[in-house]
């Protein structure tokens, strides 16, 4: 064999090689391609678990805010007594009657009353604040 | 009337005073409580990995997965109940000596 012919020889036998070396990769490739997809999550089993995640969301949320709630209300009992103590005992001073009591300590300590609301608005203040930040609770009675 | 308004007023300012003084407090227990949900996110998230991984390699099915999520997820949430449950006692045990 001439040198020329030699080296060609050598030439194509590489290229082959280096092909088929290609080729198994991409079928070595198409392979896990093919077994990573037979693995794939099915839709039935990717809503099942949205579905779960939801509701762990959904479940963390409220325990958070049940818990914030109760704490404001333990945090702030004392002022809230104070409160509706200290006002309970102004109107039985000034006016001795009770219809104006009533429909003034409504207004204060009824479900949408001040008082009500300010533990709210607190509440609310704090979940919604930033971090560290104070809550401003005196402009909520601000004349 | 300017009588009792100016009482009622007062009464006012010192709730509010009152309030202004546990705010700090308020803000404690918010962080308080999005810390420990924090970590339980993390936990399930942790925990998710964990599964996603064991199911790649064909070591667990989808519906293993879905056991062990759901267990998972329980006992998390369970925990995180019990910590939440904890900081309310340390809260009310301040606040009630």
């Amino acid at each position: 064999m001439k040198p020329l012919d030699a080296l060609k020889a050598v030439g194509n036998a590489g290229k082959e090689a280096f092909v088929n070396v290609g080729d198994a990769i991409a079928n070595t490739s198409r392979d896990a391609l093919r077994a990573r997809e037979a693995r794939a999550k099915s839709p039935a089993f990717q809503a099942e678990m949205a579905q779960e995640n939801a509701e762990f969301g959904k479940v963390l949320g409220n325990l958070a805010g049940n818990t914030f709630d109760a704490g404001v209300g333990i945090v702030l009992k004392t002022p809230y007594k104070f409160l509706t103590n200290s006002l309970r005992l102004l109107y039985d001073k000034k006016y001795h009657g009770k219809d104006f009591g009533k429909d003034t300590l409504g207004l204060f300590l009824g479900k949408d009353g001040v008082a009500h609301n300010a533990l709210k608005v607190t509440a609310n203040a704090v979940h919604l604040g930033a971090k560290g930040a104070k809550i401003g609770v005196r402009q909520l009675f601000a004349k | 009337m300017e009588e009792i308004d100016l009482e009622l007023q007062n009464l006012i300012n010192e709730y509010v005073k009152q309030i202004e003084a546990k705010e700090d407090d308020l803000v404690g227990l918010k962080r308080n409580i999005d810390g420990i949900i924090s970590v339980s996110k993390q936990e399930l998230k942790k925990a998710t990995a964990d599964f996603d991984k064991k199911f790649d390699a064909n070591e667990i099915s989808e519906e293993e997965y879905l056991v062990k999520f759901r267990t998972e997820k329980e006992n998390i949430l369970s925990k995180t109940k019990e910590k939440l449950d904890s900081l309310l006692n340390k809260y009310q045990k301040i606040y009630t000596m």
